[in-house]
């Protein structure tokens, strides 16, 4: 039975971890493009303006000939 | 229903499925009539390896959508990148359990069996997708040859599947889908459970990782148009300085 308990530990362990990496990322990630954009991107439903956050971000980027 | 909805309702489906996954896989089932308690372990180990093989099944998708001129976005190549790390998650989980499964039942961690061999290529294949999305370029270069090395090692997912076929292998074939099939009842519902949960598991999953990818990629923008507007910035100082 150790067996079988080291693999479940295994899948639902590293599954958790890796989820809990991610929500750090995304936690540094929407703060560094809040900072930029001066939106907060965490806020209800602002995942889904984020395209626009990204539409403006390479806008500004984009140069006068429209190369970054 | 917005984004965060829908990855709401896969988080809390996925949580209830895995919980029903448990209490099936280690309570409710018995033992098996040869492997005894370690069958156990086949009530997660085919859902992940089946997890891995749908990953970059989405990752190929996603880099053919972007390879083709009509289709081409920013987006699926983010769709892309997050669907191949996600595989190699669950790669590296198929290996794993199989491994555990293998020293429980065959004695070893390791042999270099055709289907262990094949996965663990595929696995160090897409460690260099991902390693290759990772080198300093810009976004349509990252893209075309993530997209191209993806499905170079896509190559793979057929020959990790029917090696079992092919060669002569310690690994044993299919055991649902053939028609003289080695499982029967509850134990067929629960592995049938998990890879419908595991399989919520990588949606949401991918759903996050979209989310980050889309968030660092606008954050690196914004960082590249802020440095530019830095420099601009200096060089009009140093021209006006010039002419006074």
């Amino acid at each position: 039975m150790s067996y079988v308990i080291a693999a479940y530990m295994a899948v639902f362990g590293t599954i958790g971890l890796y989820a809990g990496r991610l929500f750090i990322r995304a936690r540094k990630a929407a703060a560094a493009v809040s900072n930029i954009s001066g939106t907060d991107v965490t806020a209800t439903g602002a995942s889904d303006a984020v395209p626009s956050v990204i539409a403006n971000a390479a806008g500004n980027a984009a140069g006068p000939g429209g190369r970054p | 229903m917005n984004e965060r909805s829908i990855s709401q309702v896969l988080a809390v489906t996925a949580a209830i499925l895995l919980g029903v996954v448990l209490i099936l896989g280690l309570g409710v089932t018995g033992p098996d009539v040869i492997q005894g308690e370690v069958v156990r372990v086949l009530y997660v180990h085919p859902a992940v390896a089946w997890v891995a093989y749908m990953a970059f099944g989405i990752t190929s998708f996603a880099s053919v959508a972007w390879l083709r001129p009509k289709s081409r976005a920013l987006w699926w190549d983010q769709v892309a990148g997050a669907s191949a790390e996600i595989g190699v998650l669950f790669t590296f989980l198929a290996l794993l359990t199989g491994s555990i499964w293998g020293r429980a039942t065959w004695g070893v961690w390791w042999t270099w069996d055709a289907r262990t061999t094949s996965t663990l290529l595929l696995f160090f294949l897409y460690i260099g997708v991902i390693a290759l999305r990772q080198v300093p370029q810009d976004r349509d270069t990252r893209a075309r040859r993530s997209a191209v090395a993806s499905l170079l090692a896509f190559v793979n997912v057929p020959l990790v599947h029917f090696s079992v076929r092919w060669w002569r292998t310690l690994h044993q074939e299919a055991s649902v889908l053939k028609e003289d099939r080695t499982v029967f009842g509850l134990q067929i519902w629960t592995i049938v459970i998990s890879v419908f949960a595991f399989s919520l598991v990588y949606f949401w999953l991918l759903m996050l990782r979209y989310r980050v990818a889309r968030w660092e990629d606008a954050a690196a923008d914004g960082g590249l148009s802020d440095a530019i507007d830095a420099r601009r910035a200096e060089a009009a100082r140093s021209s006006s300085v010039g002419v006074a």
